[in-house]
């Protein structure tokens, strides 16, 4: 069923220098055969070295000039034979050479099929075949590397060695039941003991993989402060466009504004808020500071931007459990805020006077935030990220964890116990693909894009 | 000679009694064979039937109207329910056989079936013609015809018995093996397996001295495995006596390994781990100085005591040294020494879910033949084979049971999916859902399918809507019944609990220290009967335990029923393991599930056999 040849683009889309097409399947370097002219003959070629030649098309006519490897199976991502062809970029001419080799025999590729191949053929586990989408999702340095995190079975290793912890457990208390005369029954005590070293885990890998999520979707940066305090302005400054509307009218950002983008590193989407003012008769505008409210509460981080030459704002309110970053602008129209007195009044972890329209002032703004974001990700850096599945099946695990916990205080016997252990194990195991479930292979295949 | 009949069973152990029987009640004219006619049923082990798990598949066996639960309940000489302090689903009848009595009573319950007629014949070869079983030959030279035929032959095919250095061809100790029955099965083409299995040292009563052991005394509540027998307290039982190996006994089997067939490599078979000999205990365990030792009389009118823990194959003088260095033992003489026996047993791997052998049409295997041990795990196949022979005789199709069903699902599944490397013994670990298979709902699980099937008869099947009835009545009572505003001081009072008005009396019962039987008495209503009384509490008690395990069942049915279309060419599926794609392609297993479960098949082989199915399933929509 596998038995035929697939192709895609497995570049970006775009303009690039290079651009490859690649193929896999039993076919795959007898389609070369028929697309590619080199002074080696393509039954000749060593596997995984790369041949320079011609791409032509089924009347012999040149496309490009190009390089062509052919990696044997099962030396290959899929495990299977793989051809990649890198020609010069440019869209017309890799679709050309795509025609070329569908004219030669392959089929093109589904999203994700390659890596539904290597799953297939047993060279990915689900774990990893999953972080190879999210490798492909990755959209900063930091990220790549939690994602190949993931690739090189970090999460798996992590969450096989939990899942044994408990099964090692249940298989305790099953011979408690079926040889009860035979066996010492554990105290609740040990029973305590053994669960709280397993949630315990279970909280820190939660805990690891959310730092290593963020690392993925961005740490939530939202921007707070009083109207024409500077807020766009620091918002194009990290951004490098001129992506917010700015005016020295005041109320000029009426919605907020989202934008991704990564610093020395670190994702971070930045979310550029209404200004919080606690009384205005404009609608839109009231709307809108309901949602600045709401981002604030949800944010990794915030930050807190004010014209130090005014008093400060009588109207800006946080909530007591936000510990923003304050930056003090405006530092060339005088001083009426001391950094220190509105630090403490905001619960501020740092703070820095700048003068945003100094461009002499911008690499330390910026330097400021990314250390600050930094150090909120964490020591991140080989560590494993968690997807919405991951988080899923941990938080299932955590709660059936819990049932045992509240089995034991109700001083249940083992054999309940042995019913939420046994979810918990499950859970783990649909997370490293040890308990099969359909749902989660199509979740999987289905967030891949062409060409991976 | 040729005698014709609708079903033929082969051998009369716990296996041979229950599928003559289950095939009789189905209507089916069944045939017998047996080598004795004075040996139906009969316990060459422990004389004991139930205990964890097995007594679960004891419940069944009756829940489907077979012998066993009912036979034990009128001979038994001890009965008490194990595993008291934990949950009801593992709580755990057990009961000690008066050995004689036990097997007359099956014999008599098995002679007096309308539709079975036994003989005292030996099967020599299986026959059969286009792909079908058609009958058997047997050494009297007779033939007996019939189109379905049950082998239960136990621990007979090419049984030999192994006493230390001494090793004699027999099925049992004093009685001949089945020699040429084996052939036979090898000739059709089936891979066959040996086992080993043993027995220990019976001793004289009056041999022993019991004042140095401590008593287990037998329940003084009316215990009952049968759903038909009267619960009430037998007139007289008998204790128990539970003693310890000692460092001489150690060190006696340790200097004597050499002499013990199992080490120095004349027994081939593989032993049952979880009832290991005492040499292999000794070895195994070598950090523990001593062993538990059960000395269990064997009747109320017969002199042998049972020695449980102590199986051993060793030669007799060491044998006599072992027993006599157990305290307790000291002075006592064996009248019957342990041995070990080694037969040869058909990989289940070659059956259906039905117990059908996949290759012959027919024919049905059950018991030890299969690889498993114990008389309950015999008793239970028994059944399942001669229900499915009577319905495969008569022209129609043979039934499975699942997984979620009973522990006879989980067993036939095990064997068939998994194979068994060693005797295999029932456990409720071996069952998922072991909340739900619980010993006291055997009846609500199984008996309206037995009753649709033709195996639970009329008097079973009313007594059966009476239970059922009275506990749904009683449970919707609890659930509509409030405890009202000036109630709820006395309720409070007569269960020593605080009792909030506005309660349901199921909510009140839920509570951990409350029973039914106080609830009731504040009503001012008589008790229930015992029976209706405990599945009640069960039900309320554990709902949401229960409610989440069949959950559990649903969650993963989807899987499990997944069915495997008889024609994937499995060979194909380059992304399938090796030795994934042969074992299916061998086995050709009918849903996802059963795949899941053959061993060498990963996970990740399931995988991508489901994305192989989904793709096949795409391309022919």
């Amino acid at each position: 069923m596998l038995s035929d040849t697939i192709v895609a683009i497995a570049t970006p889309p775009g303009e690039g220098g290079v651009a490859v097409v690649r193929m896999s399947g039993p076919q795959a370097s007898s389609c070369l055969k028929r697309v590619f002219r080199a002074r080696t003959p393509v039954e000749e070629m060593e596997s995984h070295k790369l041949y320079l030649g011609r791409v032509v098309d089924s009347s012999e006519k040149t496309l490009d000039r190009a390089l062509a490897v052919i990696m044997r199976a099962p030396r290959s991502f899929t495990g299977e034979e793989v051809v990649e062809i890198q020609g010069h970029g440019g869209r017309a001419v890799v679709e050309l050479i795509v025609r070329a080799c569908l004219e030669a025999g392959a089929r093109l590729a589904h999203p994700g099929e390659f890596t539904q191949r290597a799953f297939l053929n047993g060279r990915l586990d689900l774990a990893q075949a999953e972080s190879v989408a999210d490798l492909i999702r990755a959209r900063s340095a930091a990220a790549a590397g939690v994602a190949s995190g993931n690739l090189e079975g970090r999460l798996s290793r992590k969450v096989t060695s939990l899942r044994g912890t408990v099964l090692d457990w249940m298989s305790l208390l099953e011979a408690e039941i079926d040889f009860g005369d035979e066996i010492d029954e554990l105290e609740p005590a040990d029973h305590r003991t053994r669960l709280s070293g397993i949630l315990s885990e279970v909280e820190e890998l939660l805990r690891g993989g959310q730092a290593g999520r963020r690392l993925f979707n961005g740490l939530v940066t939202v921007l707070v402060g009083p109207p024409n305090a500077g807020k766009s302005t620091f918002l194009n400054l990290v951004l490098g466009t001129d992506r917010a509307l700015v005016t020295p009218v005041a109320g000029t950002t009426r919605d907020r504004l989202e934008e991704d983008c990564s610093l020395e590193g670190v994702p971070l989407r930045l979310i550029d808020t209404a200004g919080l003012r606690a009384e205005t008769d404009d609608e839109i505008e009231k709307l809108g500071m309901e949602r600045s409210r709401k981002a604030v509460e949800e944010a990794d981080l915030v930050v807190v931007i004010l014209d130090q030459s005014q008093e400060f704002p009588s109207d800006l309110e946080l909530g007591s459990k936000t510990r923003p970053l304050l930056i003090l602008n405006k530092a060339d129209l005088g001083r009426k805020l001391a950094a220190k007195e509105v630090g403490d009044r905001l619960g501020a972890i740092d703070s820095i006077s700048v003068s945003l329209i100094d461009s002499q002032d911008h690499d330390r703004v910026l330097a400021f935030l990314a250390a600050h974001a930094q150090e909120r990700v964490g020591e991140t850096v080989g560590r494993f990220s968690l997807n919405d599945r991951h988080l899923e099946a941990l938080v299932r695990c955590r709660e059936a964890l819990h049932r045992v916990g509240e089995a034991i205080d109700q001083g249940m016997s083992v054999e309940f116990l042995c019913l939420d252990l046994r979810a918990a194990a499950q859970a783990l195991g649909e997370i490293v693909g040890i308990d099969v479930n359909e749902e989660v292979l199509d979740r999987i295949f289905s967030t891949f894009c062409l060409g991976k | 000679m040729i005698v014709t009949s609708d079903v033929i069973v082969i051998g009369a152990g716990h296996a041979g009694c229950e599928a003559a029987l289950a095939a009789a009640r189905l209507g089916s004219r069944v045939v017998v064979l047996t080598a004795s006619l004075h040996h139906i049923a009969r316990m060459p082990c422990n004389p004991s039937i139930g205990g964890p798990a097995k007594a679960h598949l004891v419940k069944e066996v009756d829940a489907l109207g077979g012998a066993m639960a009912e036979a034990i309940d009128a001979t038994h000489i001890h009965i008490r329910m194990l595993n008291t302090r934990k949950g009801p689903a593992v709580h755990s009848l057990r009961a000690q056989a008066d050995r004689p009595v036990y097997s007359n009573r099956v014999a008599e319950i098995l002679l007096n079936q309308r539709g079975v007629e036994v003989h005292q014949d030996m099967a020599a070869e299986i026959l059969h013609k286009d792909g079908r079983a058609v009958g058997v030959r047997a050494q009297s030279g007779i033939v007996y015809r019939a189109p379905a035929v049950v082998v239960t032959t136990g621990t007979f095919l090419k049984g030999r018995l192994h006493m230390g250095e001494v090793a004699v061809d027999g099925g049992r100790s004093g009685e001949p093996a089945a020699i040429g029955l084996s052939d036979s099965l090898a000739s059709l083409g089936l891979s066959l397996g040996r086992l080993k299995t043993g027995t220990t040292p019976r001793l004289h009563r009056d041999s022993i001295d019991w004042e140095k052991m401590t008593e287990q005394k037998p329940s003084d509540e009316p215990l009952v495995f049968s759903e038909l027998s009267e619960l009430k307290l037998p007139q007289r039982q008998l204790s128990c006596y539970l003693t310890y190996t000692s460092l001489e006994t150690k060190r006696i089997i340790l200097e004597n390994l050499e002499r013990s067939p199992m080490y120095i490599g004349i027994i081939e078979g593989t032993g049952p781990r979880y009832c290991p000999s005492i040499e292999d205990k000794m070895v195994r365990f070598g950090d523990k100085d001593t062993h538990q030792v059960f000395v269990e009389p064997e009747g109320f009118d017969i002199p042998e005591v049972y020695l449980q823990g102590v199986s051993t194959s060793l030669p007799i003088d060491v044998q006599h040294r072992v027993v006599r260095s157990i305290p307790g033992l000291e002075r006592a003489e064996i009248m019957r020494p342990g041995y070990a026996v080694e037969y040869d047993f058909v990989l289940p791997t070659q059956l259906r879910h039905t117990l059908e052998v996949s290759r012959l049409r027919g024919l049905f295997l059950a018991g030890q033949i299969n690889g498993t041990s114990g008389y309950e795990e015999a008793a239970a196949q028994g059944l399942l084979a001669g229900l499915n022979a009577a319905l495969r005789s008569g022209g129609g199709e043979p039934v499975t049971l699942g997984r979620d069903q009973g522990y006879l699902g989980v067993l036939i599944d095990d064997l068939v999916s998994k194979g068994t490397s060693e005797p295999y013994r029932m456990h409720t670990s071996r069952a998922e859902y072991r909340l739900l298979l619980r010993q006291d709902n055997a009846d609500l699980r199984l008996t309206p399918w037995g009753r649709e099937l033709g195996l639970v008869n009329e008097s079973r099947w009313n007594s059966f809507c009476r239970k059922k009835e009275a506990v749904e009545c009683e449970i919707l009572r609890l659930e509509e019944r409030r405890v009202g505003q000036d109630e709820a001081e006395g309720l409070s009072e007569a269960l020593g609990e605080n009792i909030r008005p506005g309660l349901s009396l199921t909510e009140v019962l839920r509570r951990p220290k409350v029973d039914l039987g106080p609830i009731r008495a504040w009503e001012g209503l008589e008790p229930l009967e015992t029976r209706v009384g405990q599945q009640v509490e069960i039900q309320v008690k554990y709902e949401g335990y229960i409610k989440r395990q069949k959950m559990e069942v649903d969650r993963c049915a989807k899987l499990e029923h997944k069915r495997l279309p008889d024609d994937l060419n499995y060979a194909s599926m380059v992304a399938v393991s090796a030795e994934a794609r042969e074992k299916l392609q061998a086995r050709r297993p009918g849903t996802v599930g059963q795949a899941s479960r053959i061993p060498g098949i990963s996970p990740s082989d399931i995988s991508a056999l489901l994305v192989y199915l989904k793709h096949r399933e795409s391309q022919s929509a």
